[in-house]
């Protein structure tokens, strides 16, 4: 299908639609919208869209990465483009908000499917956090599987926790620092614990307050991952894997 | 009373003696100008100047060499912000012969003294920006790095309304004062206007001058109340009954 966007009209069918969703009406998915005329219009650039099967979001960041390179609008411009993702939105809905064992969809909060661009919120559309993660941030393959690794319609911590803070998410030592504690390069996927206890010593939330001190005594983005690291607290060290804890013991 | 304490020795950069432009190149691409004088502050002539640019989640960073050598880059493009947004500066003074650079002072929250050659309200306590905002005129957003009244720009002339109608004035600002203040003395607990140059003490300073008020009460019962005078002192100064009554007889 090509790739179309919601008129302020189509817009508001489809938040109409999900507060009924909300409410616990089973009602019809609304799939006239995405291409009814009235609704919604094509986007420039005559890109097509598939309906493919995303595993995760790092798999739709990478998707979008790919097809909205030939759109005219620049990557910043485009996640500010409300009317696109929300769009998008209910094109891919069954992954986005399936339904469950019932056939009930529980849509949550509006800003999961209708974006609301900047602070707080803009990064917890669903679609347009992993293309921010991935495309925009441009941490690519490597340092955005930390944060996207979850189905479609789960945002996890790790990604509320960094993309909600400016000063974390464009840092690359930061971004580096946090894949080398708490991503498992071996089993590819993010080690168990950090987000277990908020309380508990070493985890995603104690590194946000160390960071956080730490940011007001160092120029944290003149530094890379392994020297972030190296500043840390003891800990934080039962995250690393043996070779790197030799190295900052040395 | 929440203070804030120096502890990391860091030193302050005068607001007074940074000045942030920002203009367009021939072919009509955003960059800036920094000037900075830093030698009332005795830093070391190898530490490292720079300059970051950011708003929301956009982010960049600009090298100006070392004390003794202090050189603009090149390229100082804004090319990572959208057109129509003016991000905040940060300027960092950071000593660089350790393993980790130490910041030696710095100053945040930098507003462009002009854009596009005009002024850009670099003093001002509260910006506008203009979005889509769906079916809402306007929204305060308190929650970035400095208020930000954002105004509806699907509303037809809603900069000219903003601006001139007084009824606008009357039934927006003092609401805005009213929820700047309570965010400042309830939900941040900040009651010191002398604190530093950032915005809450800004507005506690503005308030503290309007006519009958004090300095906020360090008793949450009576903050409220503190609060409801300022909005009141607010309206008084503007004037604000007399002109929405003048401005609904115009209509008539």
């Amino acid at each position: 299908m090509e790739l179309r966007k919601f008129t302020d009209k189509g817009l508001e069918q489809f938040r109409g639609y999900l507060h009924k969703l909300g409410e616990g009406s089973p009602a019809e998915l609304p799939l006239h919208l995405l291409t009814d005329p009235e609704f919604s219009k094509p986007m420039r650039g005559g890109v097509q869209l598939e309906h493919a099967q995303f595993v995760s979001r790092l798999d739709l960041a990478r998707f979008l990465d790919q097809t909205f390179e030939e759109l005219p609008e620049r990557p910043d411009k485009l996640v500010n483009d409300v009317h696109l993702w929300s769009w998008m939105s209910l094109f891919y809905f069954d992954q986005v908000c399936p339904a469950n064992d019932n056939g009930r969809r529980k849509p949550g909060r509006d800003y999961r499917h209708i974006p609301e661009p900047g602070y707080p919120n803009g990064h917890r559309h669903l679609m347009v956090g992993p293309y921010l993660v991935y495309t925009v941030y441009g941490w690519g393959d490597e340092l955005s599987k930390l944060l996207l690794q979850t189905a479609l319609s789960i945002e996890s911590h790790f990604h509320h926790q960094v993309a909600t803070r400016q000063s974390f998410i464009t840092n690359r030592g930061i971004m580096e620092a946090l894949h080398i504690l708490y991503y498992d390069d071996a089993h590819n996927k993010p080690k168990r614990g950090p987000i277990m206890n908020k309380n508990a010593s070493g985890s995603l939330y104690r590194f946000i307050d160390v960071i956080q001190q730490l940011d007001v005594t160092y120029d944290l983005y003149s530094m890379s991952g392994p020297e972030i690291v190296s500043l840390l607290p003891t800990e934080f060290t039962h995250w690393l894997d043996k070779q790197l804890k030799l190295q900052t013991q040395i | 009373m929440i203070r804030k304490i120096n502890f990391t020795g860091r030193k302050k950069i005068k607001r007074t003696n940074v000045r942030v432009d920002i203009l367009r190149d021939a072919e009509g691409r955003r960059f800036f100008n920094l000037h900075v004088d830093l030698s009332d502050l005795r830093l070391p002539a190898n530490a490292h100047i720079y300059a970051e640019a950011y708003h929301r989640t956009a982010y960049q960073r600009y090298d100006f060499g070392n004390l003794s050598n202090q050189k603009s880059p090149e390229d100082r493009r804004l090319n990572r912000f959208s057109g129509s947004t003016i991000p905040l500066f940060r300027v960092k003074v950071v000593d660089r012969t350790s393993a980790h650079g130490r910041i030696l002072a710095a100053l945040d929250k930098i507003r462009p003294e002009s854009v596009d050659s005009e002024p850009a309200g670099s003093h001002s306590l509260l910006f506008v920006e203009y979005d889509d905002l769906g079916n809402k005129i306007w929204q305060l957003d308190l929650d970035g790095d400095w208020p930000v009244l954002k105004l509806n720009q699907k509303v037809d002339e809603i900069s000219l309304v903003a601006s001139s109608d007084h009824r606008f004035f009357a039934l927006v600002y003092p609401e805005v004062f009213r929820q700047v203040l309570t965010k400042i003395v309830i939900e941040d607990e900040h009651t010191d206007s002398d604190c530093d140059d950032d915005w809450p003490s800004l507005w506690l300073k503005l308030a503290r001058q309007l006519p009958g008020m004090g300095d906020p009460p360090a008793s949450k019962g009576e903050q409220e109340s503190w609060i409801d005078n300022a909005t009141e002192a607010f309206s008084a100064k503007f004037d604000v009954l007399a002109k929405f009554n003048q401005a609904l007889q115009e209509l008539q």
